[in-house]
């Protein structure tokens, strides 16, 4: 069986290093992501508040969208 | 004038792909050789991005545009509101150095590829650019384009130099489900470019920096969130939608697996969270709770399907498809830990799925096949392969002081900490009773990947014999083979 080449062997170390350098050391990784996260997560905090209050339901708020698309329509047409 | 880092990374790799297609056909050698060249330039540039991000990390609490760096802004056709605007955050810093380490890695491993190299390495270098592009795009129309161009040369890749018994169904599979996913997360940027908002005129922009900071009435967030993020979630493999997934990976050739499970995916994930999720946060409010029971099935029906493979490729395959959930799941948790879990599980599964099909793709060279059944012997004959697995199968079970341990805890901590998610409401369960249900999946999503490579292992002789006789695994083997 033809064996693998040094070029092939180099990947799979690199690789490999790289798994066992996340694992053994997260600071290299962790910090960058936390601040790419943070504030996504800060706005899912504000909007739970929202949801919460809101009480909306997805058929109301298609019969409200429906309502306004109807609405719009209607007085393109010069109605309502 | 500012180096264009981020413009470099991501258009570096269009002009090396014109120049390889621009050589005459007898010098092939020299495609290989301006393909690592270009692959050598992004690792190179986004590893200055990452540390540079690195050492100014921007405090808890600054507004999302306020954390980009490296910004780069030209306008495109500005009278309807589209510019080439590019910039890196911590998540995307991230991604941008993992996309360029497994391109370079993607092309060391296709260096003996024989079979027209100029085109297949030219449209290579177009898919990692289209990758890089996603990663980098602050504007959303931007965004979209260059998702369509990650996606359209994995179709040639597969078609041309793909397994020729599965690749033009799984080309033509891959790529239906992607361009239609894309099509309905587009009409969603239609929606969100008209829509007014706080009362006043409609935004009129894809500036994601704008549309981020803008509120878009909770009626619209309700409505176009999931088509929003599931039209991207359709790359990432969330089930119901992830069975373009084993098929691409089994049909495409090694480099194009690596890049397809190590980064495409994770553009998915990622888009769908940068756009998704961080535009229409309302919406994902009310819609994770019933997302993260589809993520749920994700990662179990993921790897129950992985445990009854004999093919390799489709045994990745499906349990990259398990993994992805979990990275769903970090994002369906709603938690700060929970997304940590998912972005670290962007990275290390990205690395380590490339090792996974890089170390079967070379196998295969040499075998000519990857069904379990035939192979044997491997450490042997392969020690270099049979160690690179085996750690890829210790990061895929969450081995502690590994990069897998380091990701799938948080994810799993995090759902557990998710406790402002009303599912009385959603499915009439007690919460308690959900918590016992979640640990009990959690704790058997940490034992199926050594099921998932036992047979695997069984057939190695770097196992003792314990594990050979089956006294451990039996009953588990017992249990797959009923699935």
């Amino acid at each position: 069986m033809r064996p693998i080449l040094g070029i092939d062997k180099a990947a799979l170390i690199g690789f490999s290093l790289i798994l066992i350098l996340i694992g053994v050391l997260p600071i290299l990784i962790a910090p960058p992501i936390h601040s790419g996260v943070y504030p996504v997560v800060e706005r899912l905090n504000e909007a739970q508040l929202v949801v919460q209050s809101s009480g909306g339901t997805v058929s109301g708020a298609a019969q409200d969208l429906l309502h306004t698309v109807t609405a719009s329509v209607l007085s393109w047409f010069g109605g309502v | 004038m500012d180096f264009l880092y981020l413009t470099i990374i991501t258009l570096s790799p269009i002009l090396f792909a014109v120049i390889i297609l621009l050589l005459p056909k007898s010098r092939g050698e020299d495609a290989r050789m301006l393909a690592l060249a270009a692959m050598l330039i992004g690792p190179v540039l986004s590893a200055y991005v990452y540390y540079a991000y690195r050492m100014n990390l921007p405090p808890d609490g600054t507004p999302w545009a306020d954390t980009l760096m490296f910004v780069e802004e030209h306008g495109w056709v500005p009278s309807i509101g589209l510019n080439y605007i590019v910039g890196v955050d911590g998540m995307s810093a991230t991604m941008v150095l993992l996309t360029a380490i497994v391109g370079l890695g993607g092309v060391i491993i296709s260096w003996s590829i024989s079979d027209r190299p100029r085109e297949f390495f030219a449209f290579f270098m177009l898919l990692v650019a289209g990758v890089h592009g996603v990663f980098v795009s602050v504007d959303a129309f931007l965004l979209f384009f260059f998702y369509e161009l990650a996606v359209l040369p994995m179709y040639v890749l597969i078609v041309v130099w793909g397994w020729k018994e599965r690749r033009e169904y799984a080309a033509m599979k891959l790529t239906l489900y992607l361009l239609i996913g894309s099509f309905i997360s587009f009409i969603a940027f239609l929606v969100l470019y008209f829509t007014p908002v706080d009362g006043g005129e409609a935004l009129r922009t894809f500036d994601l920096r704008i549309w981020s900071q803008a509120h878009f009435p909770f009626n619209i967030q309700m409505i176009w969130f999931m088509p929003l993020f599931l039209g991207f979630a359709v790359l990432a493999g969330l089930f119901p939608f992830h069975n373009w997934s084993p098929d691409g990976h089994v049909a495409a050739p090694t480099a194009v697996s690596m890049i397809h499970a190590g980064v495409l995916m994770k553009l998915g994930a990622y888009a769908s969270m940068r756009v998704g999720i961080q535009i229409l946060p309302e919406g994902a409010v009310y819609w994770f709770p019933f997302i993260i029971i589809l993520t749920l099935i994700n990662v179990l029906y993921g790897s129950f399907i992985a445990m009854r493979q004999r093919d390799m490729k489709y045994l990745i395959g499906y349990s990259s498809v398990s993994h992805m959930g979990l990275v769903s799941m970090g994002f369906a948790a709603l938690t700060l830990v929970g997304f940590m879990g998912a972005g670290i599980q962007m990275v290390s599964h990205g690395v380590m799925t490339a090792l996974f099909f890089a170390v079967v793709g070379m196998i295969y060279d040499r075998a000519h096949t990857r069904n379990m059944d035939e192979l044997s012997g491997m450490s042997k004959a392969l020690p270099w392969t049979v160690v690179a697995f085996i750690i890829g199968g210790l990061v895929s079970m969450g081995m502690p002081g590994l990069s897998g341990f380091l990701a799938e805890f948080p994810i799993f901590l995090g759902v557990w900490q998710g406790h402002n998610l009303n599912f009385n409401g959603v499915f009439g369960l007690n919460p308690s009773n959900y918590y016992q249900i979640v640990a009990i999946l959690a704790i058997l999503v940490w034992l199926l990947p050594p099921l998932i490579f036992y047979e695997l292992f069984r057939r190695s002789s770097l196992v003792n014999t314990t594990l050979r006789n089956g006294t451990i695994c039996d009953p588990f083997s017992a249990l797959t083979r009923r699935l």
